[in-house]
């Protein structure tokens, strides 16, 4: 943990931060995704599904993940359970209600489409940052 | 007033000093053990039973052999309800308990917290009022489990009169709580396994409109409106990315025109799924509808392919892509001279797995500028891009001698197009 770069470093607030993107809209991922990079976050994907999100998800130590919920009339919510095993806390970036939400993941953080990406930013450093003190 | 229930049915789980010697006279302390190593086993046991129906028959069994029990009931807080009768070995899940006096005393267990002791259905008066059922259920111990905010209340039953002693109480008491433990466990197993089995958006929604207090008759029309919900938002996240992106190409005077004519393509692909969202759009209705937006039919078009009914993912993502391959055609390439053409056409590969729609536009008679535009701009991603990442199908975009040739290859899966499978049911 200690040889991350910190984002008070370099400027970038997002530097050294590993985020899955989980979206099935090309341009909507690409803007989450552009989002990210340009505050110094390292993204992984793109995935347009679960399945790409679940082969994704095994190969790095992740900070977070943004996941859409709806990925071809397939819900989102057992990738999600399963990042959450491995200590990994999700973001939803949905058009649906935050009450629609299951019980088990009302404490993640909801973010309405259309995502202000601003406060994208800020969830990703929020949900990182609690995640990193877990485990440290 | 719930230590003196408690006292009233401490006092009438004494047994009348009469009846003291008819019992089967057993040592105290051997019988406590012998019921000890009992509890112990069941509690074993009920850790590995492998189904609700058998952890019932563990911990009825196991109440029989210590205290003679012949039926047991659980009632849970949600308003679930087990039974199992010694009588004919029969385990009920989620049916309604027959004995009114069960149903009283189990609720008076739960909102009190405390055990209920009812030697005589007919003389409590928690129960005196339903005495009818007696024959199932003449004597009762009914345990709520757990806490301040029971989950559930058990309740031991005798079809003959028993006076049940404090230490029977109390086995029966430990007893209840490992079976309401393992019938928790199980139960949330069994959920589990059907969450596990549903990934589906329809069964999600339709445990949220749960959630959200919806009747069951009203949850189709919630869970239409909650879909219409999220995909107006989504159409909005849309434009926002497209005039996002349509601004790269920022200065350039047409740059309001394109937007215009990129909002319009996806208000028409909205359109057309709002009719019949489940019934999937006509491809060949799209694809005319696409170049009609720009120019009006002519010969110079030539539109060809069988029937293809398309989701809306695809109808959205084709939508787009034609409509960016028809405005560069009206700019730069067929539709821009009178000896331009254009042959749209596609055919159904159902040899591969997955069958693969073959979609190709082909311009003719276009005299190609060279050098050729090397230029990747906004249009060229969607055309190049969406299909393979939103479809999971390809795209190849080249120039040929007369003009643009562009060949989508689209998966015929399920969440791509009505399929012929479902079509015919």
């Amino acid at each position: 943990m200690s040889n991350r770069v910190t984002g008070s470093d370099t400027g970038y607030e997002l530097a050294g931060h590993l985020v899955l993107v989980v979206e099935d809209d090309y341009f909507i991922a690409e803007e989450i995704c552009t989002a990210l990079r340009r505050t110094g976050a390292a993204v992984i994907g793109p995935a347009p599904d679960v399945e790409q999100g679940r082969a994704l998800m095994s190969q790095q130590h992740l900070d977070c993940a943004v996941l859409d919920v709806n990925l071809h009339g397939e819900h989102v919510f057992q990738l999600a359970g399963e990042l959450r095993a491995r200590g990994v806390p999700s973001i939803f970036a949905t058009g649906y209600e935050a009450s629609f939400l299951p019980l088990a993941f009302r404490d993640a953080i909801y973010l309405q489409k259309p995502i202000d990406l601003a406060a994208l930013i800020r969830a990703v450093k929020q949900s990182s940052k609690s995640n990193r003190s877990q485990h440290n | 007033m719930n230590v003196e229930a408690r006292d009233c049915c401490r006092i009438r789980a004494a047994k009348p000093a009469k009846e003291a010697g008819s019992s089967v006279d057993k040592d105290p302390a051997t019988s406590s053990a012998a019921q000890l190593r009992l509890l112990s086993n069941a509690m074993e046991e009920l850790c590995c039973a492998r189904s609700q129906e058998d952890l019932l028959r563990i911990s009825a069994n196991a109440a029989a052999r210590a205290c003679s029990v012949t039926g047991l009931s659980i009632v849970l807080a949600s308003g679930e309800q087990f039974e199992y009768s010694q009588h004919d070995k029969s385990a009920a899940l989620s049916l309604a308990i027959e004995s009114k006096a069960v149903i009283r005393t189990t609720s008076w267990a739960m909102q009190s917290t405390q055990t209920a002791v009812v030697p005589d259905v007919q003389l409590d008066e928690r129960t005196r009022s339903h005495t009818n059922d007696a024959a199932q259920a003449r004597s009762l111990v009914v345990v709520p489990v757990a806490g301040a905010k029971p989950f559930a209340a058990i309740a031991w039953s005798w079809s003959q009169e028993h006076w049940a002693s404090p230490s029977e109480v109390q086995v029966l008491e430990a007893l209840a709580r490992a079976t309401a433990l393992s019938l928790a466990y199980h139960l949330s197993q069994q959920q589990i396994e059907q969450r596990a089995l549903s990934s589906g958006v329809l069964d999600w929604l339709d445990d949220a409109a749960e959630l959200e207090g919806v009747p069951g008759e009203d949850r189709a029309r919630w869970a239409a409106i909650a879909e219409l919900q999220h995909r107006v938002r989504h159409v909005l996240s849309l434009v926002r990315s497209l005039i996002n992106r349509t601004s790269e190409s920022n200065g350039s005077p047409e740059y309001a025109a394109h937007l215009e004519g990129r909002i319009a393509a996806l208000s028409r692909a909205q359109a057309f799924l709002m009719h019949e969202p489940r019934q999937g759009v006509d491809l060949a209705t799209l694809a005319e509808a696409e170049i009609a937006a720009l120019a009006p039919p002519d010969r110079r078009v030539k539109i060809r392919g069988p029937r293809v009914r398309l989701l809306a993912k695809a109808t959205e993502t084709l939508g787009l892509a034609l409509h960016e391959l028809a405005h560069n055609a009206l700019k730069f390439g067929a539709l821009a001279s009178a000896t331009g053409r254009i042959q749209l056409t596609w055919t159904e590969d159902l040899e591969r797995d997955p069958p693969m729609l073959m979609l190709e536009w082909l311009e003719s008679g276009v005299q190609i500028a060279t050098p050729i535009p090397t230029h990747r701009g906004f249009g060229r991603d969607l055309i190049e891009r969406t299909v393979p990442y939103e479809l999971r199908g390809s795209s190849h975009f080249g120039f040929e001698p007369g003009g643009i040739r562009c060949v989508f290859e689209v998966p015929l899966t399920a969440d791509n197009v009505v399929t012929k499978h479902a079509a015919i049911e």
